[in-house]
């Protein structure tokens, strides 16, 4: 009896184990597809009656600050690295350099003032991941390639290091993208 | 609270003046923005006195500024304060 006891109480602690496991999983899962749902609800504007406030006539306003700040909310969470060492996933690399594009098509100043200072120091420590997923999804090279440019200068900041930047990255673009590719990208550092 | 900012250009460059209205404040400051991605000249109401959370300011906290909407042909678009030279702290913002 006892023995069945032990076996009982082992087996409702491994079921416990897999219940919470499967609870984390579940919520990274979930956290994620919210996250990219969030920046390309924005991108497209399909959120806009997410985002309200009544005014002092009691009609229903849309409120961009606040749609602004759960999309900053987002941004914030996904540019720290998710691995060990300083390095990122490729889905949330994939998500911070979606950020870029979505700063680029959206013409969105804050976020394109944000991925200027925090863009490169996520490039330098994710080099490869960076260039493979540029040679993935090549329509995230204009923007990215202009915000890494950024950069330079950004706050009378690193104005200097352009052109040692070039000489030590540009075969790096040779090499991951086509000829044509690695053009336009080295365009936005002239 | 309400108040009123407005900003004079000057056509050759990205400078201008910007001048602050609220019952108990005035303060006008040399402003600046870039040419190449210039907010359309108008009328902007329902702004609102916030923070950049990413940006930082001399004190080490959030940034603040203020946050314009319904900008045509842009988005998150804030008034923030710069340092010389002015034009390398404006990548669309004023």
């Amino acid at each position: 009896m006892v023995s069945f006891m032990n076996h009982l109480a082992f087996f409702s602690f491994v079921m416990l184990l897999f219940a919470c496991s499967s609870t984390s999983a579940s919520e990274s899962i979930y956290n994620k597809e919210g996250d990219f749902y969030i920046l390309l609800s924005n991108l497209l504007g399909v959120n806009k009656k997410q985002y309200t406030y009544i005014d002092t006539q009691g009609n229903r306003q849309p409120n961009l600050l606040k749609r602004f700040k759960k999309l900053e909310k987002v941004y914030i969470k996904n540019i720290e690295p998710d691995l060990a060492d300083d390095k990122f996933s490729f889905d949330r690399l994939k998500m911070v350099m979606f950020f870029s594009f979505y700063s680029y098509e959206k013409k969105s100043a804050a976020f394109q003032e944000y991925l200027a200072v925090d863009l490169m120091r996520i490039y330098a420590d994710n080099k490869i991941t960076f260039m493979e997923i540029l040679k993935e999804l090549p329509f995230l090279i204009q923007s990215n390639c202009d915000r890494l440019n950024s950069f330079f200068g950004f706050e009378g900041k690193n104005d200097n290091k352009k052109t040692f930047f070039i000489e030590k990255n540009e075969k790096i673009f040779d090499k991951y993208l086509t000829h044509d590719q690695a053009r336009l990208c080295m365009e936005n550092f002239k | 609270m309400t108040y009123k900012v407005i900003i004079k250009r000057s056509i050759e460059n990205g400078d201008g003046d910007l001048t602050f209205s609220a019952p108990s404040k005035d303060i006008t400051a040399k402003c600046y923005w870039n040419l190449h991605k210039k907010i359309p000249t108008g009328t902007y109401v329902n702004c609102s006195a916030t923070t950049m959370t990413r940006k930082k300011n001399s004190k080490g906290g959030p940034r603040e500024a203020v946050f314009l909407p319904n900008v045509t042909g842009f988005s998150e678009i804030f008034i923030h304060m710069g340092k010389p030279p002015y034009e390398k702290w404006s990548d669309g913002v004023l």
